[in-house]
């Protein structure tokens, strides 16, 4: 979905990216981690075609983004960090005029309006809109269309917690209802968490790290959790506690969460797979709460 | 017929963006037009035939130049501050670069048509003999001249990004040339007009030959690839 192979952007005598490479399969949700001033903000410009790159290949959805940005576009939504509109204009007008260059018509912004809870205020102009709302309002537009591909500078950035809580859940629905992959950038790792299941993680322009989360953590011998039904949880709970590298596990109704090191993520597989196949266990699956502790070991390891 | 039906889609994109051009930053382009276009309306009054009309016409023609050129510094202006934030959404959609400088040509050049149609309009309306006194050279090197400023303005705001450089060239190409063509050097007289030919048509620069036009349509060519150009290679948002 999308590539990056040694790319290089400079600002004068400044590098923002210092030969990045990473990909981004299609269909997840994924994280572009980093600090302020790594190189998020500039990725996403390149990986939207408003950037030009100045060493290495980009390819987006199978295309170069600086030369066929317009073919691009038509399936990639972007949500900027700070977006400016202008001031004076009305949410409506601007929707409908950003619609009409996707060839789309007054229902479709409706709808994306709708979708990111702008639609009460189409009729304000856009310097009375607070900076949630302006953000919403830049979710609108990124979402229409429904594109393949969503690219999110900061979508959380200045905003209130509520605010947040609120775009972070729009952000997920999205991603389950829309099938859409969605690349978000941000340095709030514990927000990332809540709605990544990949991260690329980026430091002064060059990539550290990437892979599903899960495999992030087994690859930093981080932390990995394990959620089982059952219909026995009890039982399977004290099967799984037994474990060597088991660090806790714990019963919600039917379901069985053991937390364990990442060293032992092949044999408790093995384990729950058994269980599986012998009934005691309904379904399982792997994920991982441990993204800020793989961030920081990443980061330690570039030092 | 796909490559009939891409161009369609171009071109819907390109008349939607234009529209929006034409809806918002094009409110106080079209304002300051009818404003020149009322003032020109006064001057004509105010150079009543005195053995002609034609007395006043340079004047006239001067002055409605250089209202334009303001027109156009504004415009360009308004585009510089386009390029620091607005530009970032609509070039994130589905339009491109060359496109997005076009709908900003596009507008300044309509600006010119209708400065310039006003001003033929306003002769019209006092008396319709008046208009044989405009010469079609001098409409000529008025439109040329007009475009010419236009694409240079825009061309800067594209690679400089900065309207105190649009201001420099803005008063180097209004004040600075009619101050070169008053100079000995042949060259600098000859290149002043070609990038301003209604200045030299104005000052009986080239007498004989008239306004060297099609030097100046070369010039307003070679700017039009260069905008194109820097537009495709250097608009970053």
């Amino acid at each position: 979905m999308i590539a990056f192979e040694g790319v290089v952007k400079r600002f004068g005598a400044a590098e923002a990216l210092r030969g990045a490479t990473f990909t981004v399969p299609k269909g997840v949700v994924a994280g572009l981690l980093g600090p302020n001033g790594a190189g998020k903000t500039t990725t996403i410009k390149i990986a939207a075609g408003l950037l030009r790159r100045d060493g290495g290949r980009v390819s987006v959805l199978g295309l170069d983004p600086w030369e066929q940005g317009e073919e691009l576009r038509e399936r990639v939504g972007v949500l900027h960090e700070r977006p400016a509109y202008p001031p004076d204009v009305p949410v409506k007008v601007l929707l409908r005029h950003v619609a009409r260059i996707r060839g789309l018509g007054w229902e479709d912004a409706l709808q994306a309006a709708k979708l990111a809870g702008v639609e009460r205020y189409l009729e304000h102009p856009v310097s009375a809109l607070s900076r949630g709302y302006l953000q919403r309002l830049g979710l609108a537009i990124a979402l229409l269309g429904e594109p393949e591909l969503l690219l999110l500078d900061e979508p959380t950035a200045n905003l209130d917690p509520s605010a947040r809580r609120e775009v972070l859940a729009a952000i997920k629905t999205l991603g389950e209802e829309m099938g859409a992959t969605i690349v978000i950038s941000s340095h709030i790792i514990p927000e990332m968490e809540q709605v990544c299941n990949y991260a690329v993680i980026i430091s002064g322009g060059v990539v550290l790290a990437q892979g599903s989360l899960t495999d992030l953590a087994t690859a930093f011998g981080a932390e990995v959790e394990f959620v089982a039904r059952s219909r026995e949880p009890r039982r399977l709970a004290s099967l799984l506690v037994s474990e060597e590298g088991v660090r806790g596990v714990e019963v919600e109704g039917d379901r069985v969460v053991a937390r364990a090191a990442s060293s032992a993520r092949q044999q408790l597989e093995a384990l729950l797979e058994k269980a599986r196949l012998e009934g005691l266990a309904l379904g399982w699956e792997l994920r991982s709460r441990s993204l800020g502790e793989v961030y920081e070991r990443a980061v330690q390891a570039s030092r | 017929m796909r490559g009939r039906s891409k161009l369609r889609a171009k071109a819907s994109r390109f008349a939607a963006y234009g529209a929006f051009v034409a809806e918002t930053v094009g409110g106080p382009l079209a304002t300051s037009t009818a404003a020149l276009s009322a003032l020109t309306f006064l001057l004509v009054l105010a150079f009543p035939p005195a053995g002609g009309p034609v007395s006043g016409l340079p004047v006239l023609l001067y002055l409605t130049s250089v209202g334009y050129s303001v027109v156009a510094l504004a415009g360009a202006s308004a585009m510089v501050s386009d390029l620091k934030g607005p530009a970032q959404v609509f070039l994130s959609q589905p339009i491109s670069r060359t496109a997005y400088a076009l709908a900003w040509l596009s507008a300044l050049l309509t600006s010119a048509l209708a400065t310039f149609s006003a001003f033929l309009l306003s002769f019209a309306v006092i008396d319709p003999i008046l208009l044989r006194a405009v010469d079609p050279i001098l409409a000529a090197a008025w439109l040329l001249d007009a475009a010419i400023l236009a694409l240079a303005l825009l061309a800067a705001a594209v690679l400089a990004r900065r309207a105190s450089v649009l201001v420099a060239l803005w008063a180097a190409m209004t004040f600075g040339s009619a101050f070169l063509l008053a100079l000995p050097s042949e060259h600098l007289r000859r290149a002043v007009a070609v990038a301003r030919p209604l200045y030299s048509a104005l000052s009986g620069w080239g007498a004989a030959g008239g306004p060297p036009l099609a030097e100046s349509a070369l010039l307003a060519a070679a700017l039009a690839l260069l905008l194109y150009w820097l537009a495709r290679a250097r608009l970053e948002v």
